[in-house]
């Protein structure tokens, strides 16, 4: 996989589908969506489990098929509902910069995810990172992001290896770091649509997922003043770039909106 | 024995499903729709385990958390806290506040019971 391609010098523009309006539409929804759609999905998922529960033995198998998908729809769509908070929360949220061990992170993310790596069997290696300055939190998001997408889209027949390292410096004052899987990974013609908000190329029913993680991976990147690229070979794996500003300029203290 | 719980939520379906289901599994149960109603119930009897959502007016359950634990008779009433919040912060302040568990709703009823059983276990071995 040739990642040397990407430039790192040209950060990109706030791509066009996070112009104001449709941001806005977006907290709109966020806003409604916490209080009034989550309860009544609640409610769903809470009355037909007890249906299944208390009367299950008196449907047939049809009816108990039934019961299970729908309480397997609203459980999807209230997990939609919280990607999209979170998606909204990290965009209106200000942060803060402070030095960060993106080792440390790593390692926090690593942890978090145990019970999937020992369930997929995954093999996760870490070279040595450096230290940035940076929101911690937002950090801890975009590893977590890429590090779930590199085992959920893992191959049948073989056990994730998933690599996060650091390249040379290329330009003074920035690090670039490699996430890498051996997965099924994707055509790469598609390598920028993925970044996309609700832009999938796998199916739900294989791999599921609402297809925000990675937009939300960009906007923390740009957001630090960094890009982040993907690379992928059908069949072969992927690889998610992501430079980043060791110590960023004029934001460096305080606050700093997230419209890039 | 049966185990009193007591069900504190704004909601009045969701404290009568919740009530359902644990009288259906071997609970008595007594419910209250806001925190000071609560409060006052639990001053006429004693409960083995409170179960308290989170997002009620006035007084969230957060607070009402902090009010059972630092009151002589609820203290050592195992609270499980209940929120569709997103977790992190919030399992962390339920800890912090005395809670001795935290569900994040949606949830099934399976894993109800189970916090709940887990709950009154732990609580009987201190
Ligand atoms: N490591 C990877 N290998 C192969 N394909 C990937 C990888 N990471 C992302 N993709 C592709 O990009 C799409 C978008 O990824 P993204 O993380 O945004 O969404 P998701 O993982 O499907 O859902 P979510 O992250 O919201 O749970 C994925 O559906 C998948 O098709
Ligand atoms: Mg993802």
């Amino acid at each position: 996989m040739n990642w040397k391609r990407h430039k790192p010098n040209s950060f990109p523009e706030p791509p066009p589908w996070e112009t104001g309006v449709e941001k806005k539409q977006l907290e709109l929804f966020a806003d409604v969506a916490s209080h009034d759609l989550r309860e009544p999905l609640e409610k769903i998922i809470f009355f037909g489990d007890f249906i299944k529960q208390r009367y299950g033995a008196g449907m047939d198998e049809k009816g108990r098929d039934y019961l299970e998908r729908m309480i397997g729809s609203a459980m999807r769509m209230s997990r939609l509902i919280e990607d999209i908070l979170e998606f909204s929360r990290l965009t209106s949220r200000t942060f803060e910069m402070k030095p960060v061990d993106l080792m440390g992170i790593v390692r926090e993310v690593i942890s978090d995810l145990e019970v999937r790596i020992q369930e997929s069997n995954a093999l996760i290696e870490v070279g040595k990172l450096p230290a940035i300055t940076a929101d911690s939190k937002q950090i801890y998001h975009l590893f977590l992001n890429l590090i779930s997408n590199a085992i959920k889209f893992r191959k049948k027949e073989e056990s994730p290896r998933i690599i996060v390292r650091s390249l040379e410096e290329e330009e003074a004052g920035h690090v670039t770091i490699v996430v890498e899987d051996n997965g099924i990974g994707f055509e790469q013609q598609f390598a920028d649509q993925i970044f996309k908000p609700f832009e999938r190329l796998h199916s739900q029913s294989d791999y599921e997922g609402s297809g925000l993680g990675l937009s939300i991976c960009q906007r923390i990147v740009m957001a630090h003043g960094g890009c982040i690229n993907a690379r992928g070979v059908a069949g072969k794996g992927s690889m998610f770039i992501i430079t980043l500003p060791k110590v960023e300029k004029e934001a460096g203290r305080g606050e700093k909106s997230f419209d890039c | 024995m049966e185990k009193k719980v007591l069900i504190v939520d704004d909601d009045r379906e969701m404290c009568t499903v919740l009530g359902d289901i644990l009288e259906c599994h071997h609970y008595q149960v007594n419910v209250a729709y806001d925190g000071l109603q609560a409060i006052k119930k639990t001053h006429e009897q004693k409960f083995d385990l409170i179960l308290l959502d989170v997002c009620m007016p006035i007084f969230s359950g957060f607070w009402f958390c902090s009010a059972f634990k630092n009151k002589p008779d609820t203290k050592n009433v195992p609270i499980v806290i209940m929120s569709g919040l997103p977790t992190e912060k919030n399992e962390e302040q339920a800890a912090n506040l005395g809670a001795i568990a935290y569900l994040k709703k949606p949830f099934k009823i399976e894993l109800l019971l189970k916090v709940l059983a887990k709950a009154l276990n732990e609580n009987a071995e201190n």
